[in-house]
């Protein structure tokens, strides 16, 4: 009796009996059957604020999709190469082979630079809806008992993506990255009695060495990822448990929720809403360019890559001598890739 | 049981079943409790759409779902095309460009059209009735609690836990213990070395040139107008074994202003040359290149937050968040002309670390 044949098993279609014999195959071994009946038809409340924290999560999926790809060509290595790649302007340079893998990435590999540009907006994206999810709780109040656990994982997770997004700004070891792993040095030795020691340890030695790339690199993509996955299953577990919360409304009260059910209508909209949000960030990605670490060139800690034009004219008389690049040394010895953008305030 | 508040019932039996939960009474605590409660009214009538309606509506929306998902098939499509039509021609960085927004736009299209196709197939045509299901306390009932406290003390009474202290407080002791392995596994992360003692000590020594940063030509005392500003780093550094650490704390900027426009202070009277002052590069704030360089004011700016050190007093602060001055360089010239060091820095450069005497 290992069947659930029914006397119309012969009316079905082929279709819905492979259907069934399937559900029953995996039903027989999980009984997935009492998860489907006591989720499937789970009522989510409908408001247009609630989409904030779908926005993270499904910009969270976007960032593991494209960094699997980044990581396939990524090189975290401080090594010092002469880049060799196709980008002109820096062939021949002294970089770390962390930064020429991330040139190759941009320059030598199909649709490279596609990727790390929908990387680094999903993960501004990640960042900047998780802010503003925070805010519709704060306001609505939701962060109240019983879901003061779940505000509080919300709030780590706020700082693990921090912690992501340092991280990843770090490792294509560019004049970007290391002028803020150098302020970040500047935080840690910082720290009252133990920073000085906590900044050699963490930098192999004096700043910056050569482990940080891939000391960097293992958190980023292992460590703080496989953290953030964890909170974030316990954070959509609590949210099963304690149920959505919902806006004043006819017919609301504080004992119902009101909404569609999770199977078909509010699966085909947050499943439909995935795809939407990984289309928008594919399509900022595509036609916005951003982090340009072939115009920073690689990291010298006597450099510093941004150049803020507030004064407006280079003729005013208090206009500062640019010393951001060495395009303007007497001596002639421009570095090429720095000098691009030469600029003066 | 969820319930559906319209005029087709169908989902009646499926759903959570929270019939045996009552409804949970709140405390209003310190809020405002209104006296006059405006009584619930209940749901409003269903409104139906015009694909509940119109069949020829309802079927016109089919087709524009499906249009949306054979959009998303033809931009897939499109895309695996661009990767082929526009490859990556090395040193053309238009063919980048090309491949970059082709590639982007056809997976745009791919996945654009399966959400926006998948969102209004859920608005239009799916089942549109809101459906109501009972909240219960997140609190467990009496029973299960009770329950739960008697496995707590059967687990208590059958292990002894409570009972033989010395046995648990042993077990404790033993669980704090352990992880110390783990940290004194750290201590190679770094070498050997006394990391303040690096600190305080950087590329510089007495009698060592000043060259130009990053090409390493030595610069004379004619080299520099009045006004004018270089990037220095010490001669021999571009060949040092750790040239980029060493040259994260060695990079000093080299300003020539009128020697009576400085005002020295005492045991400092030798540190310049005609004027010629050398300060460390490194901000004392958190460490950044002090890149900014003001020709009409002599301040220098650290263009990560903003901190403004004046040249003419010696790099005092005059604004941001840094603390203390920048680090002198003592300089001199030598028989050929030369700037030379006639010393390392007098005190440890860039920013504040706990070992660090004041």
């Amino acid at each position: 009796m290992t069947t659930t044949q029914t006397p119309d098993a012969q009316s079905k279609s082929r279709g819905q009996r492979f259907t069934s014999a399937a559900a029953n195959y995996i039903d027989e071994r999980t009984s997935i059957s009492g998860l489907v009946k006591e989720v499937g038809r789970k009522i989510f409340p409908d408001h247009w604020s609630f989409m904030l924290g779908e926005v993270a999560l499904y910009s969270f999926i976007v960032i593991l999709l494209s960094g699997t790809f980044l990581t396939f060509f990524f090189q975290a290595s401080m090594v010092e190469v002469h880049y060799d790649g196709s980008y002109a302007p820096l062939k021949g340079i002294e970089m770390s082979a962390a930064m020429a893998s991330t040139l190759d990435i941009s320059f030598d590999i199909r649709g490279g630079l596609l990727m790390r540009q929908v990387h680094h907006w999903a993960a501004l994206l990640f960042v900047a809806s998780i802010g503003l999810h925070m805010l519709r709780v704060y306001f609505t109040g939701a962060f109240r008992k019983p879901r003061e656990i779940n505000w509080f994982i919300g709030f780590v997770l706020f700082i693990l993506a921090m912690a992501e997004g340092f991280t990843g700004y770090s490792l294509p070891d560019d004049l970007l990255s290391g002028n803020g792993l150098r302020i970040i040095d500047g935080m840690v030795k910082g720290i009252p009695v133990i920073g000085t020691w906590i900044s050699y340890l963490l930098f192999g030695g004096e700043f910056p060495g050569v482990d940080i790339v891939s000391r960097l690199y293992i958190l980023h993509i292992m460590l703080l990822p496989a953290i953030i996955i964890a909170a974030l299953g316990v954070h959509m577990l609590l949210l099963v448990i304690n149920k959505h919360t919902q806006f004043a409304g006819p017919g609301h009260t504080n004992d119902n929720v009101v909404g569609s059910p999770v199977m078909p209508g509010f699966a085909a909209k947050a499943g439909g809403f995935f795809f939407i949000v990984f289309g928008v960030i594919t399509l900022i990605a595509s036609t916005f360019s951003i982090n340009p670490v072939w115009v920073y060139g690689p990291y010298d800690p006597s450099l510093f890559q941004q150049v803020l034009n507030l004064t407006g004219t280079s003729d005013s008389p208090t206009a500062p001598c640019d010393l951001f690049r060495p395009g303007g040394r007497p001596n002639g010895s421009v570095s090429p890739g720095r000098s691009t953008s030469l600029r003066r305030w | 049981m969820a319930d559906d508040h319209g005029d087709t019932a169908g989902s009646k039996a499926a759903g959570k079943d929270v019939a045996q939960h009552s409804a949970p009474a709140y405390d209003a605590g310190t809020a405002v409790v209104a006296s006059e409660e405006v009584p619930n009214p209940g749901f409003p009538p269903y409104r139906p759409r015009v694909t509940d309606l119109d069949p020829k509506v309802d079927k016109q929306q089919e087709r524009r779902v499906s249009a949306l998902f054979f959009v998303s098939i033809i931009g897939s499509v499109l895309a695996v095309a661009a990767y082929i039509v526009f490859p990556i021609i090395p040193g053309d960085m238009d063919s980048v460009r090309n491949n970059t927004l082709f590639l982007g736009l056809g997976i745009t299209l791919g996945l654009l059209g399966i959400g926006i196709g998948a969102v209004h197939w859920s608005k239009a045509l799916m089942e549109g009735h809101d459906l109501v299901e009972q909240r219960h306390s997140t609190r467990g009932s009496e029973e299960t609690r009770a329950k739960a406290l008697e496995v707590f003390t059967l687990g208590n009474k059958e292990s002894g836990f409570g009972r033989r202290t010395m046995l648990r407080n042993t077990l404790i002791g033993a669980l704090v213990v352990t992880p110390l392995p783990a940290i004194v596994l750290f201590r190679d992360l770094a070498p050997a070395d006394d990391p303040v003692k690096l600190l305080k000590h950087t590329f510089w020594e007495p009698g060592m040139r000043l060259t130009r940063d990053p090409s390493g030509t030595p610069i004379k005392a004619s080299d520099l107008t009045l006004g004018s500003a270089f990037q220095v780093i010490p001669d021999g550094i571009n060949d040092s074994e750790h040239r980029i650490e060493e040259k994260a704390k060695a990079a000093v900027l080299l300003v020539r202003l009128k020697p009576e426009e400085l005002e020295i202070s005492e045991g400092r009277e030798n540190w310049s040359y005609d004027g010629i002052v050398a300060y460390s590069k490194i901000c004392t704030h958190v460490g950044c290149p002090v890149a900014l360089y003001e020709q009409q004011t002599h301040h220098l700016l650290c263009p990560c937050h903003q901190s403004q050190f004046d040249i003419k007093r010696e790099a005092a602060v005059i604004f941001g968040p840094a603390k203390r001055p920048l680090p002198q360089l003592p300089i001199s010239v030598d028989s050929e002309g030369y700037l030379i060091a006639t010393s390392d820095f007098m005190e440890p450069i860039g920013p504040s670390f706990w070992e660090r005497q004041l």
